[in-house]
């Protein structure tokens, strides 16, 4: 059993891992994050995001200041479908 | 055995129970008092281990005690994937865990480590494939073992809620109720405009309210203690008729500048005719050996268990951080009755600490500088942690320093809480000097928006220019919806010259 450095809790994604990958080929920021699925569990990269792109700028040698976040979508943090699914009593049909 | 790690004493804090409750926690009893999480008081009776991680099934513990993190996700009278370090203690709750079997202290399922080889990141698109008879039967198998277990069965009581939605009207929103949210909201509401703030906690206060630091600017506050100006300033903002919203999740920006909100049981469209985000900055985990292990938390959270919820987090700590917040927690570890094995630091200048550090050694605490973690030595919980030098530009020498420890808080530093910003579209550059994204104020000037970035969620990490910054950001909104007059007009330009000259 490997002793890891956890970035992403949420999924269990070590650090080896993220560097595995972009070895592997996974340079571009869009695509690591989704073959590692790193940001992408319940704390949508609350934990994660700042480690797991300084991990990307080091091992692809991107410069610092080209950093930059893969696409922050909506919901940041979850909510219940029956949430999303609510009507609003006022409007008409 | 009666464990109760509750703070009962301590030189500043006052911490008020309420009446006292019970609720289970994976069958066990535990008893709690009105006021308190079900994190914490479960943690006060001796819990440790609240989740098992996704794919190794590693024991996760409290980490970060405000809802950011997936250590603590239970199921709440069968209702799954609460946070529970953000939900209330209430009497006779059925509190479960969600993907663990046995128990929370034996998962079965972690035999999936002992292979972790063959479950490599990736392994879900390739390994198994072949042979192809095979996959079909092996897919069911991963299939069921994924995922954070099972829906619960409907019933009365794990029905869902009625959700309601609502549609929401302000002059000025304000996403965030620390110091900076606030501060602008109560600026705009001074001058008669109609104020929404929202903060996801259950009391307003932000990350002043963690902590009972000494602040040293603005002056107006120096020498006071943060939980102190946090209260304060809380008293105002409710006095002042802002409609505040507590517990409510801004959770996405959408076209016309509208803001989601997730209250409870409560869905919330948002139209302001100005936004002021306010929203702070998450801590960053450091990346050591077992950096997950129950019993390593962020600095931020050790202080939410002890300062807020009135728990002592151990007996014995090691502390480190690139970020002056380690120094500040070690020595309210020490207000908590929590012994220190040792504080490393590393990456700031620990001049303007003196006093501090000097506390601390009279206490015999080594200070080790230069030194970071390498490693956290345990099994389902921490036993002690390995220290290693630091030397600039090279690999770390294993000058290692062994420390028995049954906490580890760490201070890693901050990072703007900025995703609401990204999805209105705003502009970002990188910060070199702290290396984060933040807003490009020229950039955005000329877009016209109708949103602000205040304090932290702007990258701001100074107090005092937070404060400023909120400030010129409440006063502009309200002047630019057409309240106010004049002299506000006025107050604007000297705030704006004041924060100039701070910058420089």
């Amino acid at each position: 059993m490997k002793t890891k450095r956890i970035v992403c809790f949420c999924l269990d994604v070590s650090e080896d891992d993220i560097i595995d990958s972009i070895e592997e080929g996974y340079k571009d920021i869009e695509t690591l994050k989704r073959y590692t699925a790193c940001t992408m569990g319940p704390c949508q990269g609350k934990l994660c995001m700042m480690n797991f792109i300084k991990l990307f700028l080091k091992h692809t040698g991107e410069p610092l200041a080209r950093m930059n976040v893969p696409t922050v979508r909506t919901p940041i943090h979850p909510v219940p479908l029956g949430a999303l699914a609510a009507e609003d009593p006022l409007k008409s049909k | 055995m009666k464990e109760d790690l509750r703070l009962v004493g301590h030189p500043f804090l006052e911490f008020k129970r309420g009446e006292k409750i019970s609720f289970t926690f994976n069958g066990k009893k535990i008893v709690a008092y009105g006021g308190e999480t079900i994190a914490s008081a479960a943690y006060a009776a001796g819990a440790q281990v609240f989740s098992r991680s996704f794919k190794y099934h590693r024991p996760r513990g409290l980490f970060c005690l405000r809802g950011s993190c997936p250590n603590c996700l239970m199921r709440i009278n069968g209702i799954p994937h609460a946070r529970v370090c953000m939900e209330p203690a209430k009497d006779g709750l059925i509190v479960k865990a969600q993907n663990t079997w046995p128990s929370l202290s034996i998962d079965f399922n972690r035999w999936i480590e002992a292979f972790d080889f063959m479950f490599r990141i990736g392994f879900q698109y390739k390994r198994f494939i072949r042979p192809r008879f095979l996959w079909p039967i092996i897919d069911r198998v991963i299939r069921k073992t994924a995922g954070i277990g099972v829906i619960p069965p409907t019933t009365a009581a794990t029905s869902p809620p009625d959700y309601q939605k609502l549609s929401v009207n302000a002059d000025v929103a304000v996403i965030g109720g620390g110091p900076s949210g606030m501060t602008a909201a109560k600026e705009a509401a001074k001058m008669g405009a109609k104020v929404l703030l929202i903060d996801d906690n259950s009391q307003l206060g932000g990350h002043l309210r963690l902590t009972t630091r000494e602040l040293q600017q603005p002056a107006e506050y120096r020498g006071e203690r943060a939980f102190r100006v946090a209260e304060k300033l809380s008293r105002e903002a409710h006095s002042l008729g802002i409609d505040i919203l507590l517990r409510a999740t801004a959770f996405g920006h959408y076209a016309d500048d509208k803001i989601a909100i997730r209250q409870q049981d409560k869905m919330i469209e948002l139209s302001a005719n100005r936004v002021i985000v306010a929203t702070g900055s998450y801590e960053r985990p450091m990346l050591f050996d077992n950096n997950d292990l129950p019993g390593v938390f962020l600095s931020t959270g050790v202080e939410r268990l002890m300062n807020v919820q009135g728990v002592r987090p151990g007996r014995m700590a090691v502390v480190v951080g690139s970020d002056p917040n380690a120094i500040t927690v070690a020595e309210e570890l020490l207000d908590a009755q929590v012994e220190l094995n040792g504080v490393a630091v590393y990456s700031f200048d620990t001049s303007r600490f003196g006093d501090s550090l000097n506390r601390l050694r009279g206490r015999g605490i080594p200070i080790y500088h230069s030194h970071t973690i390498k490693k956290a030595y345990g099994n389902s919980q921490v036993i002690g942690a390995e220290l290693v030098r630091i030397d600039s530009g090279s690999e770390p020498e294993d000058l290692a320093v062994k420390l028995k420890c049954d906490l580890i808080c760490t201070a890693g530093g901050f990072y703007p809480s900025n995703e609401l910003l990204h999805q209105a579209g705003c502009q970002m550059r990188v910060d070199l000097r702290t290396e984060n994204l933040i807003p490009d104020r020229d950039k955005n000037m000329k877009a016209g928006h109708r949103i602000f970035a205040v304090g932290g969620a702007g990258g701001t990490t100074n107090l005092e220019r937070s404060l400023l910054e909120a400030r010129i950001a409440g006063i502009r909104a309200a002047l630019e919806i057409g309240k106010g007059t004049r002299k506000d007009e006025t107050v604007l330009g000297e705030l704006k010259q004041q924060l100039q000259e701070i910058q420089t």
